[in-house]
């Protein structure tokens, strides 16, 4: 592990030509995709307001990220807002791609498990067979999708500062210990500034 | 002088004798190299200058802040995420600060065998001291090992295998562990204590947040350089002209090549691009009996190197074994299994340990460069190089075992555990396929390749463009093989290298 690699967390990049460039099932996963729905209707209203995340999208998120973490299902509420707050500041292709993603693993139970069923209205057992479908796929992007999808329930529910304590892990240092910085680092001159001060001149 | 460049609201117009592009290992050492033998520089990053407590110790804050594309970049078949820091200092900000010179045996192949006389050790061996002083570079104390690092060193030296304390740059280290999120204390010797502050002492100026799209050439010599500042408050996009009769390109191995061809620079070679190593790593867990608390400490005070192969004909072979961990978040999404198995393992996250293999790799991939948008990386691990990396992951649980593990972990999706020392089938049986295991690579390199012959490579062995006269590579792209070894010291000897040639042949460019 290192620590570097979480980025993975906020690794929904996936373009165009990089799940193309994943083989036959990113061409398949990517037409898929694009011909799925996107509306709401039928999804539980959620308690907090949503910056990113439509209703759909979050009953996905939190759905799985419960399952693939093994969290009880009262932690999806926390999740999908801490997921939601994280989604918000991606630039838009990644979010659009996020977006993608998760219709693709709602919608994808027609097309890998050949369930009329979309992914939410699984029993949890039959989500766990479907998340494990992804995980374990020959397909790499079927892989790919799974772990991003992995890495942003990791992202959602390990950065909250409630989980430290069930891990054992103690948190940042800031205002635990008394230390300051070594370096008396520099003040950044405002350029507005020196550039008036040079035409002035 | 370090510009907050937040508030412009208009093009900008800066002349100089030297413009740097990029403020890590390379571009940093360079500007300041040359700010202090008396020459004008400007230094553009395109990351922000954070420091001190903007170093929040949060991974969920400090990952989409502190690397390149959020910390999104991967290979295209997302087989290998490419980690590279993007703020002023560069990966030196969020390095874990080891300090391993290259070995002497590559070095000497370089400059034997690829033509690249001057390179050899004892050449190279004043910028490397130059280097370690100005970074601070000591081995770290016996009392500094932490809890991982002791495991790695316990087992190995149980087996018998080479290995050592290695030097790192750091000062006065309070032991935290947050390195890879930047340190709140400044106890690194890393660019943004060092070096940057170094070249606006001497005058360089320093202008974050401004990404560098084009370097300008007439005449087959450089004219200077074209970007654009990315974070202004004031709404509006402006350009930043940079005037300069030296560019230094230092933007990394994916992003110089990158400006390289939105430059329509010449490549003759057909090298741009090419070339390409990562030194990816894979990262093996292990459970131990008692708490080791991996995450607190020196995160790599151990180094085994008993695998690396060197030998004066060729660029060698194998790998470094160095002791890995993460905080929370990234252990979690790095951790194999599914559900309930998941949890448990996170559980046990103060009795996990983990070491990762750094592959001295042969495979050659490339980059995919277009005119606009970050290139597509393309890398899969060729066959001799997945036999190693297969070779490497066994040593790593065979280590593990030895210092005591109950249980190692491979770095597959699914939960994959070994339980007993040399029960290690499991990895011939899952080789290697897209995506699983997942690599990491910090070091990518090789885009830009040095060499004498300009229809070879890139650069010359000084550093300077074959075909364009003043355009100099500093970062990692120039290395004609893999370094075999965490690069960011090999880097910056090459940067004063380079710096000192300029400076030694200015009549040429001045």
């Amino acid at each position: 592990m290192d620590d570097r690699t979480t980025l993975e967390a906020l690794r929904l990049d996936l373009t165009r030509r990089r799940l193309l460039q994943t083989g036959f099932g990113g061409v398949l996963l990517l037409a898929f995709g694009a011909v799925l729905p996107s509306g709401c209707a039928r999804y539980s209203p959620v308690e907090r307001s949503l910056r990113f995340l439509t209703r759909k999208e979050f009953a996905v998120v939190t759905q799985a990220g419960v399952r693939i973490l093994g969290l009880p299902d009262s932690a999806r509420e926390s999740l999908g807002g801490s997921i939601d707050g994280l989604l918000v500041d991606l630039p838009p292709t990644s979010q659009s791609q996020a977006r993608l993603m998760l219709r693709v693993v709602e919608h994808g139970t027609i097309l890998f498990d050949l369930k009329p069923r979309r992914f939410t209205r699984l029993t949890p057992v039959e989500q766990d067979a479907y998340l494990r479908g992804w995980m374990e796929s020959t397909l790499g992007a079927r892989r790919v999708i799974f772990r991003a999808l992995k890495a942003l329930a990791a992202l959602g529910y390990y950065a909250q500062t409630a989980s430290f304590a069930e891990i054992g892990y103690d948190g940042p240092w800031i205002g635990r210990i008394e230390a300051t910085g070594r370096v008396a680092h520099e003040v950044p001159v405002d350029l507005a500034t020196v550039l008036a001060a040079r035409r002035a001149s | 002088m370090i510009l907050d460049t937040g508030t412009v609201d208009a093009d900008v117009e800066l002349r100089a004798d030297v413009c740097v592009i990029g403020s890590g290992a390379g571009g940093a050492v360079a500007a300041a190299e040359l700010a202090e033998a008396g020459y004008s520089v400007v230094l553009v990053e395109d990351g922000p200058y954070l420091h001190g407590e903007d170093f929040v110790q949060r991974e969920e804050v400090m990952y989409p802040r502190l690397y390149r594309e959020g910390g999104t970049r991967a290979t295209a078949d997302y087989t290998v995420l490419v980690s590279q820091g993007r703020a002023v200092g560069g990966s030196t900000v969020v390095s874990f600060c080891l300090c391993v010179r290259p070995p002497r045996p590559l070095l000497g192949y370089w400059s034997r065998h690829l033509g690249l006389a001057g390179l050899e050790h004892e050449a190279m061996h004043p910028f490397f001291r130059r280097v370690e002083k100005r970074i601070g570079a000591q081995r770290i104390l016996p009392e500094q090992v932490n809890g991982n690092s002791a495991k790695l060193r316990q087992g190995s030296e149980k087996l018998g295998y080479r290995g050592y304390i290695p030097l790192h740059n750091r000062v006065d280290c309070l032991l935290t562990g947050f390195c890879a999120l930047g340190c709140t204390y400044d106890r690194k010797g890393d660019m943004l204590t060092t070096y940057v502050p170094a070249a606006s002492r001497a005058g360089a100026v320093i202008v974050p947040d401004c990404e560098i799209t084009q370097v300008r050439t007439d005449k087959g010599r450089v004219t200077g350089a074209v970007g654009v500042f990315r974070r202004s408050r004031t709404g509006t996009e402006h350009a930043l002209t940079v005037t300069a009769r030296v560019v230094v390109l230092a933007a990394g191995a994916i992003n110089s090549p990158r400006i390289w061809r939105q430059s329509r620079l010449p490549d003759q070679a057909d090298a741009v691009g090419r070339n390409l190593r990562l030194q990816p790593q894979v990262v093996v867990t292990a459970l131990y009996p008692e708490p080791v608390e991996s995450w607190k400490g020196i995160p790599q005070g151990y180094v085994v190197d008993e695998f690396l192969t060197m030998g004066g004909r060729s660029a060698g072979s194998g790998y470094l074994l160095v002791p890995a961990f993460a905080h929370p978040v990234a252990a979690a999404s790095m951790l194999p299994g599914y559900g309930d198995e998941h949890r448990e393992l996170m559980g046990l996250y103060p009795r996990l340990g983990a070491i990762a293999v750094l592959l001295h790799d042969h495979t050659r991939g490339r980059l995919e460069l277009e005119e606009a948008g970050p290139p597509a990386v393309s890398y899969r691990l060729g066959g001799s190089d997945e036999d190693r990396l297969l070779d490497a992951l066994a040593k790593a649980a065979d280590i593990s075992f030895a210092a005591g593990a109950e249980k190692v972990f491979l770095p597959y999706n699914q939960m994959v555990t070994i339980t007993k020392r040399g029960a290690y089938q499991p990895i011939r049986d899952r080789g290697v396929r897209v995506n699983d295991p997942l690599f990491l690579s910090y070091q990518p390199q090789g885009t830009l390749r040095m060499g004498r012959d300009r229809r070879k490579a890139v650069v010359d062995p000084n550093g300077e463009a074959h075909a364009v006269r003043g355009l100099f590579v500093a970062d990692a792209s120039v290395f004609p093989t893999s370094v075999a070894v965490p690069a960011q010291v090999t880097v910056m000897a090459l940067a004063t290298r380079t710096a000192q040639h300029i400076v030694d042949h200015a009549d040429r460019y001045f």
